[in-house]
């Protein structure tokens, strides 16, 4: 089992290089059905991340660069009039795919976005009265660029909600660097990549980790955590219910790829500021806070016997 | 009042409760009153009877008052505050439609639970009013909150009632005393028992039935051999022919008897309305709280309606000293034309005696040889009465004794006296202290002799010796006579010993209870550094209360806020010595590791350390994160954890 997702990472790894961590937080993210928010600076390799992914799992891939002028048809699809059979004809939208890579999200308009936040949570779509299922696996890797905000539109802390985790991937280390720089170019080995898995095995791997075991003593773990972001003095607002069961649901899936059919504290501790820190504000100053300081406040929540 | 059972009754359980141990106490018709009262209540809700209204309530209120009037005009003390109290309970649940009088009655309720410390036994009763305040509590939390379980109730009232108890002692031990004592108001019975200021036939053996406690001792040193325990009450001086009298106005201040061995001791007296006090003879001090007698008794300025306690010092072996005339004269007075053949046959006896010893030799001795009997049941007698008992019956007890025999002394001119009090008494042995009860109720004879003073002469003696080396009990086992514990047989000393042990019990709670007095109070703040009558002190005393009163409010807050604490499990509790192993070999867990990760970073630096750690850290998550652990794996982690050392190198 281990095996078999070290073989992914590799793979994964000839193309997106030095990336190895972030690439299993996105397979975890991925097995545990839930959607990916990088943020990043343009250029790093965040949509060879997303194909390679897509291809890695033999999934279809869409990609939709997000304007301010773009409306919800631009993603989920139009109905155009047929003049010759005299019917309404539906064209679906790039969201009709199995990975959806939805570049700069935060340039769309709120409308626009919740469009796309619907369809990741519902998993469906209703076009004009009509409601189509969407194609599973259904994964959004969305990014957005940090930095830039003229003309942006930040998304609100309950969209933000939606995803299950939030990565960054940053710049290459200096050999993995390297290697970029003497290599032939990741469009080539993306193109001259095979398939690691069917993409039935996704259901698979999600079907099992969803059986992954939570112990009593896992859940007290988990819940203290939950406690604690909400009434530590840290925080503006603590974690919802539904955080607290993606926390969780993350933890299956990283423990799954540990090759476990149970949870240890390990893995939650492995996802957790993956998965809370674009959902905890600090009470100071109302901003985001920075992944070291959460693994270090998160330090002081203790570990069941 | 749709729901009695939820409303209603529970306060009537409360006020029945409340009443219960003033059973015996209230007159039997107020016992009928609530006993007809409550029932009607109880049946009026089960069958629907019409209830009275408010001018059959007030009627009812009339005839209850004229009936405590009736009963109690002679005296109006807290039995009468008693009886009304228990007349308008049995009333007031005619009018509970209300929340308001609902309420009213049950802090009547608790009013009539206070009126408990009436009672004398005060472990039991003490024990009963905590049970009757638990009670009474969760009927006022039912009724402010109807519903739920009456236990649920109870258990809520316990608690408070637990909280409540280091408040109590703490207002126990620091709230102010009056001088003298709250309590004692309380602590009074009203029915006379022991001695009456005359002694006339019959009057000794009502006291032998009756084995209530007349006072307890306490020794400083040894107890005094059982012949020697003459407890002096009274002395009557004035015969009238049938029988002897306290001397109407006695001097005081007598010369202070001389002797050797002074025998210290402290007195519990219970009430007995009179006025005397019951010292060993012979008292060798006065008392500041009562008037010592011309005839060597203490004598109270009130009757004493409450246990009263004193330390007294007496000799056993005693001289009392020079006498004054117009005593001794009185001493030998006898009313004419009365016992005339009993004057004649003293004289006859000690015709041939001259000092006043020989004579009491002689008629003691007369006493022994001429077939007088003891018994606690002698027949009648008759105009002359101590005629008839030497002449006729000769039979009786010490009473019949000591009458005859200063009778007979006073007839050849000595001067004698009949002294009432008590012989003996019982040590408990679970306290070291001796109780004598009514039933050594005792009189004997003390007669002048010009170079001695007054000596003790015990006729009694002549008789039934037993009587004066071993005791009253002695003397009822032998009649016959006693109480149903002693028929019992093989039980009875059983049923002694119990007795003895709860008399022990009693009188060392109540000692601590009644004993905790202004003056011990004073001394105990005072060794904490408060005086009374100084300004600082009260404000010693406020901080001491506050920081006392801030210690418990702190330490409930403790109790009651910390986080919930979870019982350790055996793996718990062996994963944490294991970590202490670990740690104590450098490798501190920190709180925030997996077992995991903690296994990885100990074994970086100890990878010798791998074969012992890798199964107990398997285990371990096994048991504590897979939930499928098999049936040897909780008892082979503690065992490789028992095992586990990290200086073990393999």
């Amino acid at each position: 089992m281990i095996e078999r997702f070290e073989s992914i990472v590799r793979q994964i790894g000839t193309v997106l290089i030095g990336k190895e961590p972030q690439v299993r937080l996105a397979l975890t993210c991925l097995f545990a059905r839930g959607h990916l928010l990088i943020e990043d600076l343009p250029g790093i390799g965040k949509t060879t991340m997303a194909k390679v992914l897509a291809k890695c799992m033999g999934l279809d891939f869409q990609r939709v660069q997000f304007t301010s002028d773009m409306l919800p048809g631009d993603i989920l699809g139009v109905s155009i009039f047929d003049q010759k059979a005299a019917t309404f004809h539906f064209h679906p939208g790039p969201i009709f795919t199995q990975v959806l890579l939805a570049d700069e999200i935060n340039r769309a308009t709120p409308k626009t976005q919740s469009a796309l936040l619907e369809a990741m949570e519902e998993q469906q779509v209703t076009i004009e009265g009509e409601t189509r299922t969407l194609k599973q696996p259904f994964f959004v890797i969305a990014t957005q660029n940090p930095l830039e905000h003229a003309g942006t539109f930040p998304l609100p802390e309950s969209q933000m909600d939606r995803f299950l985790m939030r990565i960054t991937l940053g710049y290459p280390d200096r050999a993995a660097e390297k290697k970029i720089l003497k290599g032939e170019g990741a469009q080539a080995v993306l193109d001259a990549m095979g398939a690691c898995m069917m993409h039935d095995d996704v259901f698979g791997i999600q079907a099992e980790i969803s059986r992954v075991r939570a112990s009593e003593t896992f859940i007290d773990y988990l819940q203290d955590i939950i406690h604690f972001t909400r009434t530590s003095p840290r925080f503006h607002f603590g974690m919802s219910p539904r955080a607290g069961l993606a926390l969780q649901q993350a933890s299956r899936a990283w423990a799954h790829m540990q090759g476990r059919d149970y949870m240890v504290p390990e893995d939650l501790q492995m996802v957790l500021p993956w998965v809370v820190g674009h959902r905890l504000r600090s009470r100071t100053d109302g901003l985001e806070i920075p992944q070291n300081r959460l693994i270090e406040i998160f330090s002081q929540v203790p570990v069941p016997l | 009042m749709n729901e009695p059972h939820k409303t209603v009754f529970p306060i009537l359980a409360a006020l029945v409760v409340a009443i219960f141990p003033h059973i015996g106490r209230l007159p039997p018709w107020i016992i009928f009153w609530c006993v007809v009262m409550w029932g009607y209540i109880l049946l009026s809700f089960r069958f629907n009877w019409p209830r009275p209204g408010k001018n059959l309530r007030r009627v009812l209120t009339i005839i209850g008052i004229f009936g405590l009037l009736f009963t109690f005009s002679r005296r109006l003390d807290q039995d009468a505050y008693l009886g009304l109290l228990a007349v308008m309970a049995a009333l007031k649940p005619f009018e509970m439609e209300t929340h308001r009088d609902r309420m009213i009655t049950v802090f009547l309720a608790y009013f009539i639970v206070i009126t408990s410390l009436f009672l004398s036994e005060t472990l039991l009763i003490t024990i009963y009013m905590f049970m009757s305040v638990i009670v009474t509590t969760a009927v006022l939390i039912r009724t402010n909150d109807p519903g739920g379980r009456f236990t649920a109730n109870l258990r809520l009232s316990a608690l408070i009632m637990a909280q409540a108890l280091p408040v109590m002692v703490l207002l126990f031990f620091l709230f102010p005393r009056i001088e003298g004592s709250l309590f004692g108001l309380w602590f009074s019975s009203a029915a006379k028992s022991g001695f009456s200021d005359s002694l006339s036939p019959g009057g000794v053996v009502m006291l032998v039935e009756n084995d209530a406690v007349a006072f307890r001792v306490s020794f400083d040193g040894e107890t005094p051999s059982a012949s020697l325990l003459y407890w002096r009450g009274i002395v009557f001086s004035d015969f009238d022919g049938r029988g002897w009298h306290v001397q109407r106005h006695s001097p005081e201040n007598p010369a202070l008897p001389k002797g050797q061995n002074p025998t210290s001791y402290t007195v519990t007296l219970e009430p007995h309305h009179y006025r005397w006090l019951f010292v060993l003879e012979m008292p060798a001090e006065p008392l500041h709280r009562a008037a010592f007698l011309n005839d060597y008794t203490l004598r109270t300025p009130r009757p004493v309606s409450r246990q009263m306690r004193y330390e007294m010092t007496s000799y056993t072996r005693y001289h009392t000293g020079p006498e004054d005339e117009k005593t001794l004269r009185q001493c030998i007075l006898l009313p004419e034309n009365s016992n005339t053949r009993t004057h004649q046959l003293a004289a006859e006896i000690t015709a041939d005696a001259s000092t006043a010893v020989e004579k009491a030799d002689q008629v003691f001795n007369f006493f022994r040889d001429n077939g007088f009997t003891y018994t606690l049941e002698p027949p009648r007698l008759g105009r002359h009465p101590v005629d008839d008992f030497i002449f006729a019956s000769r039979r009786g007890y010490c009473e019949h004794y000591a009458s005859a025999f200063a009778f007979m002394m006073r007839a050849v001119n000595v001067p004698a006296r009949v002294v009432g009090g008590y012989l003996g008494g019982e040590i408990n042995p679970y306290a070291n202290y001796l109780i004598v009860r009514q039933l050594d109720a005792h009189a004997w004879v003390e007669i002048w002799d010009p170079e001695n003073g007054w000596i003790r002469v015990d006729p009694t003696a002549a008789v039934a010796p037993d009587r004066i080396s071993e005791g009253m009990r002695s003397v009822l086992s032998a009649g016959g006579a006693g109480g149903f514990f002693e028929r019992l047989g093989g039980l009875s000393s059983f049923f002694h010993q119990a007795r003895l042990g709860w008399d022990a019990i009693n009188t060392g709670w109540r000692a601590f209870f009644e004993g905790y007095s202004y003056e011990v109070q004073r001394a105990l703040l005072e060794k904490i550094g408060i005086r009374s009558g100084v300004l600082a002190a009260s404000f010693k005393a406020m901080l001491l209360m506050v920081a006392l009163a801030g210690m418990i409010i702190g330490g409930y807050a403790w109790f009651f806020l910390r986080p919930p604490r979870q019982k350790p499990d055996a793996v718990q509790k062996y994963y944490a010595r294991y970590c202490e192993k670990l740690a104590r070999a450098g490798f501190a867990r920190k709180p925030d590791q997996g077992p995991i990760d903690y296994m990885q970073l100990v074994l970086k630096n100890r990878p010798d350390l791998q074969k012992q750690i890798a199964p107990i850290t398997d285990l371990y998550v096994r048991l504590r994160y897979r939930d499928q652990a098999a049936e040897g794996d909780l008892a082979a982690f503690v065992e490789k954890v028992r095992k586990f050392d990290p200086a073990l190198k393999r």
